[in-house]
């Protein structure tokens, strides 16, 4: 399944999801998506200034509710725009 | 002739100065100086091109002046517009390859007007050989005077269009076609954050303010929101809000009152978690988008003061960010705290900027007093006994800026008597990381308070008393924590070794070499490259790499123009029954006018960063250096005749020398007496204090000159070629001789090459 929409909010009707990968660069992880992430799922986002090195970050969720951010390396993404 | 070139000198300084601003704008300033110190490379060039059509400028100097004087002044509008059309972007320069065409398209676009002017000054010398004193003074004077139209027209430069028309009226002989033709434009890099926000679905431009500090820029869109650092338990999305930006950069949004839950999110709501005192005093440094400010009321203090130099801020944020019952200073935070008498129980510095900006080192190579060891120290002095001074900055990996407050923090706390650790505690989250430094002990109360402040919020404490390094590194895991690690060195015994073997820069830096966010030293750099490569790249820092390779391409193209004539105008001598046999070498002779330039540039360069502690802004300083050392040394220059009859030829050399260091000596005084005075009188005593030192200075150019003139006429303009590539040099160098050795050092070199300079006039 395949939906057209601002990546920032996610897809709240389906959550919650075990992984969710995000493939353009945020100014910071959007609050949706961690609320969307399953018990120990995990998310990978990169993270940083538009057309600047940015870092690749892994949030996990724990079953506390709590979640993780472990920065993974430096990349570089096309900015997350929205719409 | 003098008051054509004088109005020409006005016009080239004058659009220097504003291509300068306009490419900060466009591009990145690092870039801009980048660009503009290039295409200054046309003064020096000027030197050659006339030396070697000497031959057939002899018995036309005149019209030969005539041309080259209209030849500047047609060439300001075109070179800008072609530049406009020129599709540089600096941003692609590592990836796109026809960019360093394009580049290099830029630098010989624009550098033709000072080709020009340079020539035009070149020619007035071998016409009126009699005059050089009063050539050179029209010269400087013009310049001197150019600087100050140039930059006060930066106050009411309403866009960045009209830049040439001022230039034209500069130079009416040639008023026209441009007053009428469509306004050029340079366009905004497509990456810099303000453009990037432009293209978000709906995004508008609501806002614009131009001014000397730059351009101010509010831009909305529902796809746009800032929010540094948030908590990931924050569960709502980030509302929308407008964004203001200084030269495409972002400072902050405009926050509302409803923004409270989202700012106290954020690692800088940190030391609003402690409540030592019921209605605190608070000094907010940096409005930013007035989130602080807004943090900050809402613990009812009974005072508030907001310093933030820039006074167009509080009218481009929403109603209620200040009110009338704050106190409200555009001075600069670190001439405020330094002048403080008032006994603040927080003071909070948490606008961070652009991230970019930061990681990418873009102000590397600029001087920034807030954070250097005395800058702290100010700071802490203006703490009352239990006050907390909160500083937060981006997380980079590896950290740099907040472990060299660390170390900072130590050492201003352990000069106070006192001993560190347990004033310091370091909250950190996926962000940003906020340091808070406490006058007293953080209470065992206290650090619980943090911790499960921290905690809510899935930050982590990577530093307070009695927090284990086990607790320190859980919700944002960082392997190696180098927070923790650095935090338990810097503020335990083993902080020399730990700043010794650290891969980046970390030590304080002081007033003398404030350069705050320069972390890699060449040697590290090189290191850093041959290990990492390409990947190594993230880590440079931009504004000292562009210094560095404003030089690797001016010292060829200098030593190209100038060892050029050395081959053709032997034989062009040879030829000549007029010109009298050679005295001297021409190394003497360049060796003497390359010390001026470069001299000249190095003691010019380095007041101006000096004196952005007195006067607070770069662009302050730099209108009251440039006006001040150009009108005076003109004053000197104009009377070098007279005083050359009356005192040896070593004099003024030693008395520049003199005078440099009761400059120096002066400033610091100044700072210490008239840090809080308005800024017109810190400006007049600037220049009282710089005046003696620029007239001294503007003697020994028209003294050799005039030796020359009377022994080797032909060379003159090869000579002020030589001085105009050594002042480009000079002016490129001067930056990262300071970054090596301080200013004092800057001083030392400056004064030794005045001295040498003063032993080869003797030889002419």
């Amino acid at each position: 399944m395949s939906r057209h929409a601002d990546g920032y909010y996610g897809w709240p009707e389906r959550e919650p999801f075990d992984a969710i990968i995000v493939t353009a660069a945020a100014g910071h992880i959007p609050p949706p998506l961690v609320r969307q992430l399953a018990t120990d799922g995990r998310m990978i986002i990169p993270v940083g200034a538009p057309f600047q090195v940015q870092h690749l970050v892994l949030v996990v969720k724990h079953a506390d509710g709590t979640a993780m951010t472990r920065t993974i390396a430096p990349v570089a993404f096309v900015p997350l725009v929205g719409h | 002739m003098l008051v054509a070139l004088a109005v020409l000198s006005a016009a080239a300084l004058a659009y220097e100065i504003i291509l300068v601003h306009l490419f900060s704008v466009t591009h990145w300033a690092h870039f801009a100086s980048l660009v503009i110190s290039l295409a200054l490379l046309g003064f020096g060039a000027s030197g050659s091109l006339v030396t070697l059509l000497r031959p057939r400028i002899e018995g036309r100097e005149k019209s030969a002046f005539i041309t080259f004087v209209v030849l500047a002044a047609i060439t300001f509008d075109p070179a800008y517009r072609a530049a406009g059309v020129i599709p540089f972007d600096a941003f692609e320069l590592l990836a796109v390859r026809r960019q360093f065409l394009h580049l290099a398209l830029t630098y010989v676009v624009l550098s033709l007007p000072f080709l020009f002017t340079g020539a035009a000054v070149a020619v007035a010398f071998l016409a009126q050989p009699e005059r050089i004193g009063r050539i050179y003074a029209a010269n400087l004077g013009g310049s001197g005077f150019g600087a100050l139209v140039g930059l006060t027209m930066l106050v009411s430069l309403p866009a960045v269009i009209p830049l040439t028309r001022w230039v034209w009226i500069a130079v009416p002989a040639v008023l026209g076609v441009a007053l009428f033709a469509p306004p050029a434009t340079i366009p905004v890099s497509a990456y810099k954050e303000s453009s990037i926000a432009m293209r978000l679905p709906e995004a508008r431009l609501v806002a614009t303010r131009d001014g000397p500090l730059g351009r101010l820029e509010v831009i909305t869109s529902p796809s746009l929101r800032y929010s540094p650092g948030t908590s990931l338990a924050l569960t709502e999305p980030v509302p929308s809000r407008p964004v203001l930006y200084l030269n495409g950069e972002p400072l902050g949004t405009r926050s509302t009152a409803a923004d409270t839950v989202l700012l106290s999110a954020t690692t800088a709501a940190a030391p609003f978690a402690i409540n030592r005192v019921s209605k605190p005093s608070i000094l907010v440094i940096g409005l930013g988008g007035g989130g602080a400010t807004r943090l900050a009321r809402a613990q009812a203090p009974r005072a508030l003061t907001i310093v933030d130099p820039d006074p167009r801020i509080d009218r481009l944020l929403a109603p209620g960010t200040t009110t009338p019952s704050d106190t409200r200073s555009t001075r600069t935070a670190r001439a405020f705290v330094h002048s403080s008498r008032e006994a603040y129980d927080l003071i909070t510095i948490s606008e961070i900027g652009s991230l970019h900006a930061g990681a990418a080192g873009m102000a590397a190579a600029g001087v920034s007093y807030l954070f250097t060891y005395e800058g702290v120290r100010d700071m802490w002095r203006a703490l009352s006994d239990d006050g907390v001074v909160a500083i937060t900055r981006w997380t980079l990996d590896p950290p740099r800026d907040v472990l060299r407050l660390l170390a900072t923090i130590r050492v201003v706390i352990e000069d106070s008597g006192q001993p560190p650790a347990s004033r310091v505690a370091l909250i950190r989250g996926w962000g940003t990381a906020t340091i808070l430094a406490s006058r007293s002990p953080f209470t065992d109360d206290e650090v619980a308070v943090l911790r499960a402040w921290a905690a809510e919020r899935w930050f982590d404490l990577a530093w307070a008393p009695g927090v284990t390094a086990a607790e320190a590194n859980r919700y944002n895991v960082l392997e190696p924590d180098r927070y923790r690690l650095g935090a338990e060195a810097l503020l335990g015994p083993d902080h020399e070794r730990f700043i010794a073997t650290y891969p980046f820069r970390i030590a304080p830096v002081t007033d003398d070499s404030p350069f705050f966010f320069h972390f890699l030293d060449a040697d590290q750099l090189l290191r850093l490259w041959r290990g990492e490569g390409r990947l190594s790249l993230p880590y440079f820092e931009w504004g000292i790499v562009t210094h560095v390779v404003a030089l690797a391409q001016a010292i060829p193209i200098a030593a190209l123009l100038i060892f050029i004539p050395l081959v053709v105008l032997p034989r062009a001598e040879r030829k000549s029954a007029s010109t009298p046999a050679p005295t001297v070498g021409h190394l003497w002779l360049a060796i003497y006018f390359a010390a001026l330039g470069l001299a000249f540039m190095l003691l010019e360069i380095s007041a101006i960063q000096r004196l952005v502690l007195l006067l607070g802004e770069p662009i302050y300083a730099t209108t009251v250096v440039l006006v001040t050392f150009l009108v005076f040394a003109g004053f000197g220059s104009a009377c070098a005749r007279r005083i050359a009859e009356r005192v040896p030829s070593w004099i003024p050399f030693v008395a520049i020398a003199a005078l440099a260091i009761v400059a120096y000596a002066a400033e610091l005084g100044l700072w210490e007496v008239a840090a809080a005075t308005p800024i017109v009188l810190r400006a007049f005593l600037a220049l009282a204090v710089l005046a003696p030192l620029a007239f001294a200075m503007g003697l020994p150019f028209p003294l050799g000159l005039q030796r020359v003139a009377d022994h080797r006429p032909a060379w003159m303009p090869w000579c002020w070629g030589v001085n105009g590539f050594l002042s480009v040099i000079g002016a490129a160098a001067a930056p990262l001789f300071a970054l090596r050795v301080g200013f004092r050092g800057v001083l030392v070199l400056a004064i030794v090459l005045y001295l040498i300079a003063g032993a080869i006039l003797r030889r002419l």
